[in-house]
């Protein structure tokens, strides 16, 4: 950043910060089992939120044209709100993010890998069509304000995903695996997990309209997951249209469900030790024992609410701070996902749907296709169902039993279990 | 930035020195404007330049592709993409369709120029909107979201294309969000045009017709699960033929896989005789619009399906050679960043011979489907969420319903569909199209009313 936007940000504003990312990936992508493409990405800009007079402006440039865009964010303060909060001082107490690495990615190593996997789907399922993606990237971000704060923290991650497709007379199986770690790793837990799903999918199955109990694979909660936590958050909560408002601590959900937010989350290549206002980042309980104890919150809505900063604040450079989940834990249970599943007698293993996304994340009414899902008759797997639907209200089905397996899945951003609920909607034709 | 006619020949060069099949350089460089209101609150008032740059190379069968945003060291990154295509071993044993090469420069014609309205008035503009969008006493929060963009894109490959597109962009985003007890109830729309400022304004009757369905909607009852005959609204047919079909159509999912494209064969009969599904990126009025798709190929009119019968697939260069069928002009990039795939631009459904009242007179007791949250699809079977629903008995509509989650297989619903409407719409606003991690692409979708027999609605078991 140059000297003389800082000397203007400073005899022109209450206070600033300025927020400055780059970064760079390697992709490597394999179209039905043949290298498609190797794409190297660069990208970097910077962003600056002045307050001037109590309102806060905002702009931001991927160039190098930092005083005019000093200038235009100073401008566009006299548009912005009020905003009382005051900025992170030097010296806070930050944690440690151990375990980075160095990204060490090599390109004809990748390569090589992907074509390994391609070739062993290839071979036990000779028409199956195999799309692989490999990255590996690194990139830095700093954080500088006007209260003297300078924080700087360099980040790597490394990403795997395969999809196969199984063309079938009238329809298709499509399956994938992914995961995201801070260093390359072996594709064996994609393999075993492609293979498990095609393997389930080959026998067909059917299911009648009826309330019964739903097995979600780990895949499955995170899905869920997205609505159930949607609203925990500040902004939400101001703004009361929150599920959530006026029943933190109260006894929302089952007792067995305890979920944490951990930005600290071992590797994981999102975890930070400072968020992108320079709030110390900290582990926490959303849930504990049924029952919403922490509400997500940057400088502003914190400030609003009255609040302390959850060190969840996330932005890019072009963008302002808004609340954000970081690495999401769902703590386990007591038998492992394969012990519960044999004590089903009947009910769906879902896996993944389509549509959940579009399910009204205040009411938590939801209704979603079921895009791979399987029939349980007494504790076994008996074939994909297709042509359903699961419908009801989140809030509901995991206030009543619900039991999560003892042996969670590191997704990269999150450590969730799978979970047996013990009644939901099926609809069939 | 600015750009020169010095400047594009030297890229020329740049682009001509780079061995291999094919190359391709791609720049853009724009600015934007966001007013987002929300409630009381102003979420974000905010001013941005955004350049960026890629170059693409095709080697042996694969794709080399360097994204960038630094404009000084473009003969960099041209090494880099060189250097990159060594590692181009396992690559298919494919081609490119040839195109003839373009020379095209187009300015996207303002009304009302971006640059003569003040950010005072754009303010302004956004707070009279989100002011009405509160003016309920049930209205709990809102979001009034003014956003424009003006700036330039150049496209230049190895053939020798030149496209240099100074393009403009305008538009509004306006949502209501009831609340009466635990019901929450949001409805959302959008309006956005390539041009200037006369995309933004003269809103406020559809701001006030916003408020009306987010309050009137707090009433809705819960649908019950099953399978019913519907009538889909314009809006919603447009919205079903782009994710249940448009999306098969585009040739990148079918070029490699045997069983797919028997599936998608030209000549298969999905539907009736009235069934005319287009793709035309040439229709200048329209989000969908592109001077030229990102591979140089100009845009052109494509019937999908014609007569019922399935007539075409979207392409790109590379699916059209494998395929060995014509170019339809549709590899688009969401910027780039990003590299061009398959898409589509404005889909719909033409005009069949039905009136409205025929169409509901034919459904005698069902539901009418309006309007779409959103749509999604795994190629086989679809998910479509309807704004609200409208019970029908005999023809007539009476009550209001809610969560109307529309669901599955593509080609038997395509084939349930019985009668098509005369009063075909098109749609698209600040949102767009998500396909390959590249979201929102602008797009529109359109459609008449349709009849169509036999879909699934997800809702609780009685």
């Amino acid at each position: 950043m140059k000297e003389s936007t800082i000397a203007q940000l400073k005899d022109n504003s209450l206070w600033f910060d300025i927020i400055q990312t780059s970064g760079s990936s390697t992709p490597v992508e394999f179209k039905n089992g043949n290298l498609y493409s190797v794409k190297e990405r660069q990208n970097s800009g910077t962003g600056l939120r002045v307050n001037c007079g109590g309102k806060t402006g905002f702009a931001y440039t991927n160039g190098t044209d930092f005083d005019e865009t000093a200038q235009a964010a100073r401008a566009l303060a006299k548009y912005g709100e009020d905003e009382g909060f005051s900025l992170p001082q030097k010296g806070a107490d930050y944690p440690q993010c151990r375990g980075f690495t160095a990204a060490e990615f090599d390109t004809a190593g990748e390569i090589e890998k992907g074509r390994e996997l391609a070739a062993k789907i290839k071979d036990r399922y000779p028409h199956a069509e195999t799309d692989i993606t490999l990255s590996g990237g690194n990139g830095k971000r700093t954080l500088t304000n006007s209260n003297g704060l300078s924080l700087e923290e360099s980040f790597c991650h490394y990403s795997a995903s395969a999809s196969v497709t199984l063309a079938e007379e009238e329809g298709r199986t499509e399956v994938w695996s992914a995961f995201s770690a801070d260093k390359s790793g072996a594709l064996d837990l994609i393999e075993r997990e492609i293979f498990w799903r095609l393997d389930n999918s080959v026998r067909k199955a059917s299911v009648s309209s009826a309330k019964i109990p739903v097995l979600l694979s780990a895949q499955g909660v995170l899905s869920f997951l997205d609505i159930l936590l949607g609203g925990l958050d500040a902004r939400s909560i101001y703004r009361g249209i929150s599920p959530y408002c006026g029943k933190i601590g109260s006894q929302m959900f089952h007792p067995s469900l305890n979920i944490l937010d951990n930005p600290l989350l071992e590797e994981s290549p999102h975890r930070y030790s400072f968020d992108d206002e320079g709030v110390p980042a900290e582990k926490k309980y959303l849930i504990r024992n049924g029952v919403p104890e922490t509400v997500i919150a940057d400088l502003k809505y914190a400030w609003l609410l009255n609040g302390k900063p959850t060190g969840n604040a996330s932005r890019g450079y072009s963008s302002l701070p808004a609340p954000s989940f970081s690495c999401i834990e769902l703590l386990p249970g007591s038998r492992s996902f394969n012990e519960i599943l044999a004590s089903v007698k009947k009910g769906i293993l879902v896996d993944s749907m389509i549509g959940l996304g579009q399910s009204n994340t205040v009411t938590g009414d939801f209704s979603a296709n079921i895009d791979l899902g399987f029939l349980i008759d007494n504790g076994e797997l008996c074939g994909r169902v297709k042509d359903c639907m699961i419908s009801g209200n989140i809030f509901d089905i995991f206030s009543k039993s619900l039991e999560a397996a003892s042996d969670p899945f590191f997704a990269g951003g999150s450590r969730v279990p799978g979970i047996l609920l013990e009644s939901v909607d099926i609809t069939s034709r | 930035m600015t750009i020169t006619q010095a400047d594009i020949v030297r890229f020329h060069e740049i682009v001509q020195k780079i061995s291999g099949s094919y190359a391709e350089l791609r720049l853009q460089s724009l600015n934007t404007n966001t007013i987002s209101l929300s409630g009381k609150q102003i979420d974000t008032v905010s001013s941005g330049t955004t350049q960026t740059g890629s170059i693409r190379l095709y080697h042996k069968g694969a794709w080399s592709f360097v994204s960038f945003n630094d404009f000084d060291n473009i003969e960099y990154y041209a090494s880099r993409a060189l250097e990159i295509a060594g590692h181009l071993h396992y690559g298919r044993d494919s081609g490119l369709k040839k195109s003839v090469p373009v020379k095209i420069h187009r300015k996207i014609p303002q009304q009302v120029p971006l640059s003569a309205i003040s950010f005072d008035e754009k303010f302004e503009l956004a707070s009279r909107y989100n002011e009405i969008l509160r003016s309920h006493d049930k209205v709990q929060t809102t979001r009034s979201i003014y956003r424009d963009y003006e700036g330039w894109s150049l496209y230049l490959n190895s053939d020798g294309s030149e496209v240099f597109y100074e393009k403009a962009m305008c538009g509004v985003g306006l949502t209501s969000v009831a609340k009466e007890g635990a019901i929450v109830q949001p409805f959302h729309d959008s309006f956005a045009g390539y041009g200037g400022f006369e995309y933004a304004y003269g809103l406020e009757s559809e701001a006030e017709k916003i408020v009306k369905m987010s309050v009137d909607l707090l009433d809705a009852e819960q649908i019950e699960g099953g399978t019913y005959n519907i009538v889909t609204d314009p809006d919603l047919s447009g919205v079903f033929i782009h994710e249940a079909f448009g999306h098969l159509s585009e040739a990148d999912f079918l070029y490699e896989n045997e069983q797919m494209r028997k599936q998608m064969v030209t000549g298969r009969r999905l539907g009736i005789e009235t069934l005319n599904v287009v793709d035309d990126g040439s229709l200048e009025n329209k989000m969908g619009y592109i001077p030229c798709d990102d591979e140089g190929v100009a845009p052109q009119k494509t019937y999908l399906v014609k007569n019922g019968v399935l007539n075409a697939h979207l392409h790109s260069r590379e699916t059209a050679h494998k395929m060995q069928e014509p170019l339809t002009g549709n590899a688009r990039a969401i910027s780039p960043l990003a590299q061009p795939i398959v898409r589509m631009t404005n889909t719909y459904i033409e005009n069949g011979p039905h009136s409205e009242q025929e169409i509901f007179e034919s459904l005698g007791d069902g539901i009418y489907a309006v309007d779409m949250y959103g749509g999604q699809t795994n190629l086989e079977m679809f998910t479509f969420s309807a704004v609200y629903g409208i019970e029908v008995k005999n023809g007539r509509k009476g009550r209001l319903l809610k969560n109307v989650m529309l669901s599955g297989n593509v080609f038997e619903t395509i084939g349930s569909i019985s009668m098509i409407g005369n009063d075909l719409k098109h749609a698209g606003g600040l949102g767009g199209c998500g396909k390959g991690g590249q979201s929102p692409l602008p797009v529109t979708t359109g459609g008449p009313h349709l009849l169509i027999k036999n879909v699934l609605i997800g809702g609780a078991q009685q």
